[in-house]
């Protein structure tokens, strides 16, 4: 492998990691920022149905007889093409069960433990999980006595966001290969002509030498030596010269000596 | 010889590297850029749903209000309830009432510039809805508020538009500190490559051609690329062959000529007699025609395996303790903290346990093998701890990685001994302890960055693949035959330590400057740094940034340092300076329990062992002048070397125990507190003292 191959390569490499060290950490923030924006967004969709849910409870209405609850959730889903379901859980005592919901043959079931421990943390008013087809939103339900009694949890769809993180992964990745192409196009240029004064010389020395050894006239001398490693090998190239002269010169006698004998 | 192939590569190394910084520069300048306009493309629609949302959400309880009859402008409260939701969303700057004709009735936040105009424009309109129009810095979405059919008011969300562009600066430092790796380790490959390719075959070349140039033609150069250098090289070998190869020619049929030539040719044999001992005299050939292969090595061949094995080790250091958190298991008689210290304190026992043995394992085998068996084992354990399943385990690979550290270091060491004499012996340790530093600087930081994004167990196994990485370098470069041939190093004994500790100032220099140093360097920065940084809530790339400060300070701080001190003569006074600063930086902490102080405390941490850690080794010979005598300044050192890793083993486990009592600050200034006073024991000692043994050193000088 030529010297200018080889150094481009290894700044290739380095140039390879920076770019695409650098544009998995762009992905990253895309992904949780995409991620972000979107859950707070539903977060406040479910704050809204928290606030209408919570008006009837505080009038003292118990939660699992509001009687327009069904109707606001099913109206939530209509309205958003990326909310998958939403749903209404009532505590009672360790437990959970789904009292509205838009998906009719879930309601009467019960809820995961944690959306219930979840809805009864005071530390924070919402939570959320992760199922293999949607995100998913929780927020706690809180009667007059600031005490949780059930949460209203809504899923939205994981394909609409692995949609746009895939576009967005092809995008930068696209961009990263134009900018990479780019880098390596000047790397080759910039290394090959850093290089240029080795090779040549390099060169001119090995034609020189190969000629030395074929007992041709050398095409490098200390008069058309240009550089200091020129010169050199120009001094080196006289004296090798000399003795492969002498050498030549005995083998030649010694051959003369051979003929003649007897 | 190097002054010839320097004009060539001095320059050309220093083109490279500026070209690689433009690179990398514009590369990653282009990748941002467009990630940012990329970005703003997507999100923005993201931000205006939102804002979309959140003005829905507002107007649906400002619209029951007005459905109560309550008139908009006489709504008590507004301002306060506009700006709960204002500051619940961050990217939302700014949120306005208006009445119809699109005078503000109520708002918060920052209002856009040229917002006045828009408001009454958009009060034309209606207030149209889903339609958000950027004002100023801002982009403002609008919503009817009806009251019954009456269109009474607008409200307005306004939505910063450079939200986008802040969460792209949020990775500005993790993207700093991948421009900063790829140059230190573009340094290092460069390095490696114009080492390896260009200056030391052409050392070799040149020496080559000066000895063929005083007719010394015996020796051939060993290569094996087939670049220009490789091609010249191997035409300069056939020249060599080819005079070779004639000699043998003209001995062979000079001396066939001799048997068979009868006393007639008395002339020709004096003529060839005179041109062969002319010859002779001036030009050397080989003995059988072959000449000797000869390789050229150099300390880069070590430098290079020995970075990448040291940045893989040093990818774990930002989260390592975390990640033995996350596996903690309940251990008999220790507290939580004392087992999460456990691994580094095994790790460090192991490390001093395998270090002798490394020793007398490289000196048996060569460093190649010692080198590429550490390599084998540091594969394993590095696979093996992140895919530990618990806490026993995951010492198991500790363990292993530990021996496999101890093997690499010694085997490198062996190869610089082997490499070098002992004048120049400084000089080489100083490329090697080099490349410990800034892979420590590169590893710790990018361990970090990737870590956060990756997890800890990936990060591992990429330590994994470096280490492979390192040991196909060593497989390549290193002598297969290269060995110390120096003195016989004699094994240490237990006598050695109890005569190196029957000398006073040894035994004050190790027990109040070495394992003190040794104590606050594992505990507060390997063991403490990274739970302490979480516990403030810090992520990993910021963990792994904090502690790379560290690196940094001992990087540039140690050779300014050095030099200081041998102009000046001195050795204890940077050792005492070096300790009052490491333990007065930690010790920031009782009064900054915050990242200031662990930043504080960090580099004057860093700025104090860079202070110190050189000369306190100088020392030892000087306090040690009669031991030496008798053992050997190996031996004395060795035994010195052995003895400063209690204090790495010791420093987690007291560290926790100070944790569990004081909490992390705390335990941070009280382990700052430990090491300044034992400098001071230590200045007074030896102010009373001396530094140099008064009796024993005449007898030594």
């Amino acid at each position: 492998m030529k010297l200018t191959t080889k150094t481009s390569l290894t700044i290739i490499v380095i140039l390879a990691f920076a770019v695409v060290v650098t544009n998995f950490l762009n992905y990253y923030k895309y992904q949780s920022t995409l991620r972000e924006l979107v859950q707070s967004r539903f977060v406040v969709v479910g704050l809204d149905i928290k606030h209408a849910i919570e008006g009837s409870v505080n009038l003292g209405i118990p939660l699992s007889q509001t009687e327009n609850t069904q109707e606001i959730l099913n109206r939530v889903k209509a309205g958003d093409a990326q909310i998958l379901s939403v749903e209404v859980f009532e505590i009672a005592g360790a437990k959970g069960n789904r009292i509205f919901g838009t998906n009719a043959a879930g309601i009467g079931q019960e809820v995961p433990d944690d959306w219930v421990k979840s809805a009864e943390r005071t530390d924070s008013s919402n939570w959320q999980f992760d199922e293999d087809e949607a995100f998913g939103v929780g927020i706690a339900l809180i009667n007059n006595f600031n005490k949780s009694i059930g949460g209203v949890v809504l899923r939205y769809s994981r394909a609409y966001q692995q949609g746009k993180i895939d576009a967005m992964f092809q995008a930068l990745g696209q961009t990263v290969l134009i900018v990479f192409g780019i880098s390596c196009i000047l790397a080759f240029i910039g290394v090959y002509v850093f290089f240029r004064p080795i090779s040549t010389t390099f060169a001119r020395m090995t034609a020189s030498l190969s000629s030395l050894l074929s007992d041709e006239t050398p095409i490098l001398t200390a008069e058309n030596a240009e550089t200091p490693e020129e010169k050199h090998y120009a001094e080196f190239q006289e004296k090798t010269r000399k003795v492969l002269e002498i050498l030549r010169e005995a083998e030649d006698q010694g051959l003369v000596a051979d003929e003649e004998k007897p | 010889m190097a002054d010839k192939s320097a004009t060539f590569v001095g320059p050309i190394r220093v083109r490279l590297f500026s070209l690689t910084i433009i690179l990398l520069l514009l590369s990653l300048l282009a990748v941002s850029a467009d990630a940012l306009r990329q970005f703003e493309a997507d999100l923005v629609p993201e931000m205006d749903r939102k804002a979309v949302a959140v003005g829905q959400s507002l107007e649906k309880q400002i619209t029951r209000g007005l459905n109560y009859g309550i008139p908009l402008e006489k709504m008590r409260g507004t301002e306060e309830f506009l700006d709960v939701a204002r500051k619940s969303h961050v990217e939302i700057k700014y949120v306005a009432i208006t009445d119809r004709a699109g005078k503000v009735l109520f708002s918060v936040g920052d209002a856009p510039t040229g917002l006045s105009d828009h408001l009454s424009e958009s009060a034309g309109e209606g207030f149209p809805s889903g339609q958000s129009q950027a004002i100023g810095e801002q982009l403002l979405s609008a919503l009817p508020l009806i009251a019954g059919v009456e269109t009474v008011g607008g409200l307005h969300v306004g939505i910063d538009q450079k939200f986008v562009q802040n969460k792209l600066e949020d990775i500005i430092y993790d993207v700093l500190i991948v421009l900063l790796v790829s140059l230190l380790i573009t340094f290092e490959l460069l390095l490696f490559l114009m080492t390896a390719n260009i200056s030391r075959p052409m050392e070799s070349v040149h020496m080559l051609m000066s000895r063929v140039e005083v007719g010394d033609f015996r020796q051939n150069l060993a290569h094996d690329s087939r670049d220009e250098v490789g091609r010249f090289i191997t035409t300069l070998n056939g020249l060599i062959n080819e005079v070779n190869g004639h000699y043998m020619q003209m001995q062979r049929r000079v001396s066939e000529f001799l048997t068979l030539s009868g006393p007639d040719s008395a002339e020709i044999r004096k003529k060839l007699g005179a041109h062969i001992s002319q010859l002779l005299n001036r030009v050397h050939f080989a003995k059988d025609g072959t000449p000797e292969v000869v390789r050229e090595k150099s300390l880069v061949d070590v430098r290079t395996p020995m970075f990448i094995f040291i940045f893989a080790e040093e990818l774990s250091r930002s989260f390592f303790p975390l990640y033995v958190s996350d596996l903690y298991v309940p251990v008999p008689g220790l507290t939580q903290e004392m087992v999460i210290g456990l691994p580094i304190s095994l790790f460090m026992l192991f490390v001093a346990i395998g270090t002798p043995f490394a020793g007398i394992w490289t000196d048996r085998y060569g460093s190649r093998r010692i080198f590429l068996t550490g390599a084998i084992l540091a594969i394993a354990g590095f696979i093996g701890t992140g895919l530990a399943p618990n806490l026993y385990h995951l010492l198991g690979w500790r363990c292993m990685t530990a021996i496999s550290y101890a093997l690499i270091t010694m085997a490198c060491q062996g190869y610089i001994v082997a490499m070098t004499t002992a004048e120049n012996r400084a000089q080489g340790m100083a490329v090697f302890i080099g490349a410990i530093m800034v892979a420590a600087i590169c590893g710790t930081s990018i361990g970090g960055v990737l870590a956060d994004r990756l997890g800890f167990r990936v990060t591992f196994f990429l330590s994994a693949g470096l280490a492979l990485v390192s040991a196909i370098f060593v497989h390549n470069t290193f002598a297969r035959h290269i060995r110390d041939d120096g003195d016989e190093k004699p094994p240490l004994r237990f006598a050695h330590f109890v005569a190196l500790f029957s000398n006073a100032r040894f035994a004050v220099l190790m027990l109040f400057g070495a394992i003190p140093a040794k104590l606050i360097l594992t505990g507060f920065l390997f063991y403490l740094t990274p739970l302490y940084m979480n516990e403030l809530g810090h992520s990993q790339s910021e963990i792994g940034r904090g502690m790379m400060i560290y690196f940094i300070a001992m990087v540039f701080g140690t050779p300014i340092f050095a030099r200081l001190a041998d102009s000046m003569g001195l050795q204890m006074l940077p050792v005492i300076a070096g300790g009052l600063l490491a333990g007065g930086g930690a010790m920031v902490l009782y009064l900054w329990n915050d990242t200031l102080g662990v930043v504080v405390g960090l580099a004057a941490l860093g700025a104090g062992h860079a202070m110190s850690t050189a000369p306190l080794i100088s020392l030892v010979p000087i306090v040690c002048a009669r031991e030496i005598q008798n053992i050997g300044q190996t031996t004395v050192l060795g035994v010195f070397r052995i003895l400063e890793r209690v204090g790495s083993v010791a420093g987690p486990f007291l560290t926790a125990t100070l944790v569990g009592v004081f909490g992390s600050a705390y335990a941070i200034a009280a382990l700052g507190a430990i090491v300044l006073a034992s400098t001071v024991m230590m200045a007074l000692f030896f102010a009373a003292a001396g530094v140099r043994p008064r009796g024993p050193a005449k007898e030594a000088a």
